[in-house]
C-alpha cells in the first residue's frame, strides 16, 4: 500500500514574515507611523519661531522662496506663516484631543457596555435607555454646547468629546459582551463561584479586545473630524493654536485668492482619517480571519 | 401514516421567536407600532431630561450663570438684575425645579440677543434646515443603495475593486472639506452655482451635495458588505437552481435583505446628518436651525440653545421613529402577523 | 386532506418507464487550490444514468463528491469550480455547455433540486407565494394569477395544510417539516423531468425526517429522482439503485438489494457496518477508520486504500470501474458476498 497523501513540503528557510497580514493595516499603520515620526521630530527641529510668520510674505504659492531665505514648501497664510511648519505644529493639536479623547471613549464605552450586560433589571434598563437616546443627539451638537459652556482648549474639547462620544462603543460592547456572557467557560466560571470584577475583566474583556481595537481606531478618526469641525466653527482649540481645523476655518477667507490654505489642512486632516480608518478595517479583517481560523 | 402534516410540536431549530407556526402568537402591527412608538416617546423624554440636567449643572459648576446670561459687557447692576430675572437668587434645588417646569412647557425664555421669542426664532429657522436633511437623506439612499448593490454584487471584479477604493477614500473626507472644495471649483473657479446663502433652487445643490457625501460612503459600504453576504446565502443558491439569473438574485433576492440587515445604520443617518448640517450651514452662510445654534452658543445665548437642542432631539427622534415603523412595514421577520 | 396525485413529480415530456432521462459520463470538476499547482477534483470522471422513473442513491462521506455531481448537473458549481471534462445529456440534449440563458431555462424546469436546510434554503423577507410564483412565471407563459393557482396546488400537493393562508407566510413564520414541504414544491412546481433531492432530511428532526421521507416515497414513487445522503438507511427505503462514493469517484453500484444484502467494496461494507441496526447480532457500530482525502491530499492509486483493512500491493495502481457480476465495481479485491 503505496499510496500515499503528500505531505506540505516544509519551506528550508523562511524570511521572518513582515507585516500584519492585512494589506489594509500594514498601509494603515505606516501612515500613522510617519504621523507619529512627524510628530516626535517637530520637539526636535521646529524653533517656536517656525510658527511666527513674516508679514512680508503673506499668501504665497507653495514653493515660494521669501525674501528672509525662508523656502515655504506648502506656501504661506495670511500672516505670512509657513503652512508645512503650521500643520506640523497642529498634529499635537489635532490628534492630541482626538486621542485623549478615544482613549476616554474606549474606556467608558467599554466600561458602561460590561456594566449593561452583567446587570440586569433597572441597571440594565438604564443603561439601554441612555444609549438607545443617544443616537438622536449628534454628537456635534452636544459638544458644541457643552465646550461653549467649559471654554475652549485642550483638555474641555478633549474631555468633552469623550465623556459625549462613548455611547456608540458601549452599544456595541454590550451586545458582544452578552453573547460572550452565555459562552459555557463563563457559565462554569459563574457556577465556581468566580467574583464578577474577575470574570468580567478575565473572561469577557479579552474576548472583546477586537472589537475594541477596531471601534477605538474608527472612532479616533470620527472624533478627528469632529475636533477639526469644532475648531472650525470657532469653538475647539484656542483661535491662535495651529489646529488643522483653526487652518481651514482661516482658508476661507482666502479661498480665491490662496486656496492652498485651504488644501494643505484639507490634505493632513483626510490622510490622517484614511489612515485610521485603514487600520480600524484592517484590525476587522484580522478578527474575521482569525475567528474563521477558529470555527475550522 | 399518508398524510401526516402536523409537524408543528417538532418546532424548528433555529426558528426566531415568535412563531414556528404560522398562527401561533400573533401581535398586530397596530399594536406592534405602538409599543415602538412608547419606546421611542420614552427614550425621548430620558434624553430631554438628561440634556436639560447637563446644561443646567454645567452652567452653575463652571461659573456664574448670571455672568454668562449677562455677557462679556455685564456689569455688576446688571447682574443682580438677570439674578432676580432668572430667579437664580433662590435655592440650587428650586431653580432646578422652575427650569424641569419650564422645560416641560417648552418654555425657553426669550433670546438674550434680541429679546424674541426663543422657541420662535427655532421654528423661524427649522423648516429650511430639516429640508435641506431631508433632500440630503434621500440623495444619499438614492445613490447610496444601488451602488453599494453594485459594488457588492461581485466583489471580485476589478472596476468594482476600484470603485471600493475610491468609496473608502471619500468616506475619509470630511462634509466641510467636500464643501470647500466645491465652492472652491463650482463657485470660484466655475462660478456656476452660489455660494452664499438660499437664493433659489440653485442654491441648494452644494450644501446638500455635501451633506450627502460625507454619509453616503458610509452607507454604500454597509450595503455592499451586506449585498455580498447575502449573495452567498442558501437561499441564492435556491433561486439560481431554479433559473433565476443575476439580476433577478441581486434586486430581487439579496438587496432587500441586504437593506433590511442595514436598518439601525438608515434610521442613524438622520442623527449624523443633522450633526452634518450645523457646519454646512455654517459653510454655506444657510440661513438655518444650524447656523442660529452655533450664533447662539458662540454668543451664550442659552435660551436659543435650548430651544434649538430641544427641537433637533425632537425631530431626530420623529424621523428615526418614521424609519422603525416603514421598516415595521417592510420586513417580515419583525412583524408577527397572522399567517 | 389533499389527495395524493398520480402525475407528482413525474415530468412534462411524457417519457415512457424505462426511457433514459440523464446521462452523465466521464464527469470532473475541479476547484483551484490557491498557491498550488494543481487543482481540486471534486469529482473525478463520474459517469451514471437515470432512467425515467427511477429513483437513485448517491451515497457518501460527506466530501465525497455527490452534491457537487448534483450542483454541476444544474450548472451552479460555486465559484471557482468548474466542469473541466464529460458531458450531461437530458433526454438526449446536451446541457453542460449551453449558453447560460439556455442553462437557465433547465434549472428548475426539466430538472429541479431540493436542497439541505430548508431553515435558509428561502429567502427569509419574501413571502412563500412570491418564490414560488416567481419561478412558475419564469418558465410558464401564464398569469400572475394562474401563477398562484399552480403555488396554491403545489403546497396542496405536498401535503402542506390550508396551503392558501401559507402563499402570504413568510419562512420564519413556518415550521421545519413545512418549510422543506415549500422546498419540494419548489422544486416540483414546474414538473420538471429529474428531482435532486440533496440530503433533504438531514437538516431535520427525526419524526419530521420520517414524514419528509414517507412523502418522497408514497407521492413521488413514480418520479425521476436523485436522492443524495450519507444515510443508507435513507436511501434503502426510497432508492431503486445505488451509488456509492468516495473521494470524487463512484466506487459500487448497483441495485440497493444487490448493494444492501452483499456489498462488495470494502468502503460499502464499512458503510452499512456502520449504520445502527436493532439486532443483537451486531452489537456494535464499526466506524471505518481515518479520514477521505481532503483538497490538500494528492491521492495515487484507490483512494480508499489508506483505510482499507483489505489494501495489498496493487492498490496503488487506480482500480477502474467495471461491471461485475451484474454491478459496477472499482476495486482490486473486492469482497465475496
Amino acid at each position: 500500500m503505496t499510496t500515499a497523501t503528500a505531505p506540505a513540503p516544509a519551506p528550508a528557510f523562511r524570511f521572518k514574515k513582515l507585516g500584519t497580514g492585512s494589506i489594509q493595516l500594514d498601509i494603515g499603520l505606516f501612515l500613522f507611523a510617519l504621523v507619529i515620526i512627524a510628530l516626535l521630530g517637530q520637539w526636535a527641529f521646529l524653533a517656536p519661531s517656525d510658527l511666527d510668520g513674516n508679514l512680508a510674505s503673506r499668501l504665497k504659492p507653495p514653493g515660494f522662496t521669501g525674501r528672509d531665505g525662508m523656502f515655504h514648501i506648502f506656501g504661506t497664510d495670511q500672516l505670512g506663516r509657513d503652512l508645512f511648519f503650521r500643520v506640523l505644529g497642529g498634529l499635537p493639536w489635532s490628534l492630541g484631543i482626538s486621542g485623549v479623547a478615544v482613549v476616554c471613549v474606549a474606556v467608558i464605552g467599554t466600561f458602561i457596555g460590561l456594566i449593561g450586560a452583567w446587570y440586569t433589571g433597572i441597571v440594565r434598563t438604564i443603561v439601554l435607555l441612555g444609549i438607545a437616546s443617544m443616537i438622536a443627539m449628534p454628537f456635534l451638537v452636544l459638544a458644541l454646547v457643552v465646550v461653549a459652556v467649559i471654554g475652549r482648549g485642550f483638555w474641555p474639547l478633549s474631555l468633552t468629546m469623550g465623556f459625549i462620544a462613548w455611547t456608540a462603543v458601549s452599544r456595541v460592547i454590550y451586545a458582544e459582551a452578552r453573547g460572550l456572557l452565555t459562552r459555557e467557560y463563563v457559565l462554569a466560571a459563574r457556577l465556581f463561584g468566580v467574583n464578577k470584577w474577575s470574570i468580567l475583566i478575565f473572561h469577557i474583556l479579552p474576548g472583546l479586545r477586537p472589537t475594541i481595537l477596531v471601534m477605538a481606531a474608527f472612532f479616533f478618526a470620527v472624533l478627528l473630524i469632529i475636533e477639526s469641525a469644532l475648531s472650525f466653527l470657532g469653538l475647539g482649540a484656542p483661535l491662535n493654536a495651529p489646529s488643522w481645523g483653526n487652518m481651514l476655518s482661516d482658508s476661507r477667507q482666502y479661498l480665491v485668492n490662496a486656496p492652498w490654505m485651504m488644501f494643505v489642512p484639507a490634505t493632513a486632516i483626510v490622510t490622517a482619517v484614511i489612515s485610521l480608518n485603514l487600520i480600524g478595517d484592517g484590525f476587522a479583517e484580522l478578527s474575521r480571519k482569525r475567528a474563521r481560523a477558529v470555527e475550522v | 401514516m399518508t398524510d401526516t402534516t402536523d409537524d408543528s410540536k417538532s418546532g424548528a431549530p433555529a426558528a426566531p421567536k415568535g412563531g414556528s407556526r404560522g398562527d401561533a402568537e400573533t401581535i398586530p402591527v397596530a399594536q406592534q407600532t405602538f409599543q415602538t412608538l412608547s419606546k421611542r416617546i420614552l427614550e425621548l423624554i430620558f434624553l430631554l431630561f438628561f440634556i436639560s440636567t447637563l446644561l443646567f449643572f454645567l452652567l452653575r459648576l463652571t461659573g456664574d450663570p448670571a455672568a454668562v446670561l449677562a455677557g462679556e459687557t455685564g456689569d455688576q447692576e446688571q447682574l443682580e438684575l438677570i439674578r432676580k430675572q432668572y430667579g437664580l437668587d433662590k435655592p440650587l434645588v428650586v431653580q432646578y425645579g422652575v427650569f424641569l417646569f419650564k422645560m416641560v412647557q417648552l418654555d425657553f425664555g426669550s433670546s438674550l440677543a434680541n429679546a424674541q421669542d426663543a422657541l420662535g426664532l427655532v421654528f423661524e429657522r427649522l423648516p429650511t434646515s430639516f429640508t435641506l436633511v431631508i433632500i440630503a437623506f434621500t440623495a444619499n439612499l438614492i445613490v447610496s443603495i444601488p451602488l453599494g448593490a453594485w459594488l457588492g454584487s461581485r466583489p471580485d471584479r476589478t472596476g468594482r475593486k476600484l470603485a471600493s477604493t475610491a468609496v473608502f477614500i471619500a468616506q475619509g473626507i470630511p462634509g466641510y472639506i467636500t464643501g470647500l472644495i466645491l465652492i472652491q471649483i463650482f463657485a470660484v473657479e466655475l462660478r456656476w452655482l452660489p455660494s452664499i446663502g438660499n437664493q433659489g433652487p440653485l442654491s441648494w445643490i452644494m450644501p446638500a451635495i455635501t451633506l450627502a457625501a460625507f454619509q453616503a460612503p458610509q452607507v454604500v459600504r454597509v450595503i455592499s458588505a451586506n449585498v455580498a453576504e447575502a449573495m452567498r446565502e442558501d437561499y441564492i443558491r435556491t433561486a439560481r437552481a431554479n433559473g433565476a439569473g443575476f439580476n433577478t438574485l441581486l434586486w430581487r433576492h439579496a438587496l432587500k435583505n441586504a437593506m433590511l440587515g442595514a436598518t439601525a445604520l438608515i434610521g442613524a443617518q438622520v442623527s449624523f446628518l443633522v450633526g452634518g448640517s450645523i457646519i454646512t450651514e455654517v459653510i454655506f452662510a444657510w440661513p438655518g436651525l444650524g447656523r442660529l445654534l452655533v450664533t447662539s452658543v458662540q454668543t451664550l445665548d442659552f435660551p436659543v440653545v435650548q430651544a434649538a437642542v430641544f427641537m433637533i432631539a425632537i425631530f431626530v427622534y420623529f424621523a428615526i421613529t418614521a424609519t422603525d415603523i416603514v421598516f415595521l412595514f417592510i420586513d417580515p421577520r419583525l412583524r408577527r402577523q397572522r399567517a | 386532506m389533499s389527495v395524493a396525485v398520480d402525475h407528482l413529480g413525474t415530468g412534462k415530456s411524457g417519457a415512457k418507464a424505462g426511457e433514459t432521462i440523464l446521462d452523465v459520463k466521464d464527469l470532473v470538476v475541479e476547484f483551484p487550490r490557491p498557491g498550488q499547482p494543481t487543482n481540486f477534483r471534486a469529482v473525478n470522471g463520474v459517469s451514471f444514468e437515470l432512467r425515467q422513473g427511477e429513483t437513485l442513491g448517491l451515497v457518501g462521506e460527506s466530501g465525497s463528491g455527490k452534491s457537487m455531481t448534483a450542483l454541476s448537473l444544474l450548472g451552479i458549481v460555486p465559484a471557482p469550480g468548474k466542469i473541466i471534462e464529460g458531458s450531461i445529456n437530458l433526454r438526449g440534449r446536451r446541457i453542460d455547455n449551453l449558453p447560460l440563458s439556455e442553462l437557465r431555462k433547465v434549472r428548475g424546469n426539466d430538472i429541479g433540486m431540493v436542497f439541505q436546510d430548508p431553515m435558509t434554503g428561502l429567502n427569509p423577507v419574501r413571502s412563500v407565494g412570491s418564490q414560488l410564483t416567481e419561478s412558475v412565471m419564469r418558465h410558464q407563459a401564464v398569469s400572475k394569477k394562474e401563477a398562484i393557482e399552480i403555488a396554491f396546488h403545489a403546497l396542496d400537493d405536498v401535503g402542506i395544510p390550508s396551503p392558501r393562508d401559507r402563499l402570504e407566510a413568510f419562512p420564519h413564520e413556518l415550521s421545519g417539516g413545512l418549510r422543506q414541504r415549500v422546498m419540494i414544491a419548489l422544486a416540483l412546481i414546474n414538473h420538471p423531468e429529474v428531482i435532486i433531492a440533496d440530503e433533504a432530511t438531514t437538516a431535520l428532526d427525526a419524526t419530521i425526517q420520517a414524514q419528509i421521507l414517507d412523502l418522497l416515497r408514497s407521492r413521488l414513487s413514480k418520479a425521476t429522482m436523485i436522492l443524495i445522503t450519507h444515510d443508507m438507511g435513507v436511501a434503502a427505503e426510497i432508492c431503486d439503485r445505488i451509488q456509492v462514493m468516495y473521494a470524487g469517484r463512484i466506487v459500487e453500484s448497483g441495485t440497493i438489494e444487490e448493494v444492501l444484502t452483499s456489498p462488495r467494496h470494502p468502503y460499502t461494507v464499512g458503510l452499512l457496518a456502520a449504520v445502527p441496526k436493532f439486532d443483537i447480532r451486531r452489537p456494535k457500530l464499526v466506524p471505518i477508520p481515518g479520514q477521505p482525502p481532503t483538497a490538500e491530499d494528492i491521492v495515487r492509486g484507490c483512494p480508499f486504500a489508506p483505510r482499507c483493512r483489505f489494501a495489498e500491493a496493487d492498490c496503488d495502481q487506480r482500480p477502474p470501474l467495471e461491471m461485475v457480476q451484474g454491478r459496477k465495481l472499482a476495486c482490486w479485491h473486492p469482497r465475496t458476498a
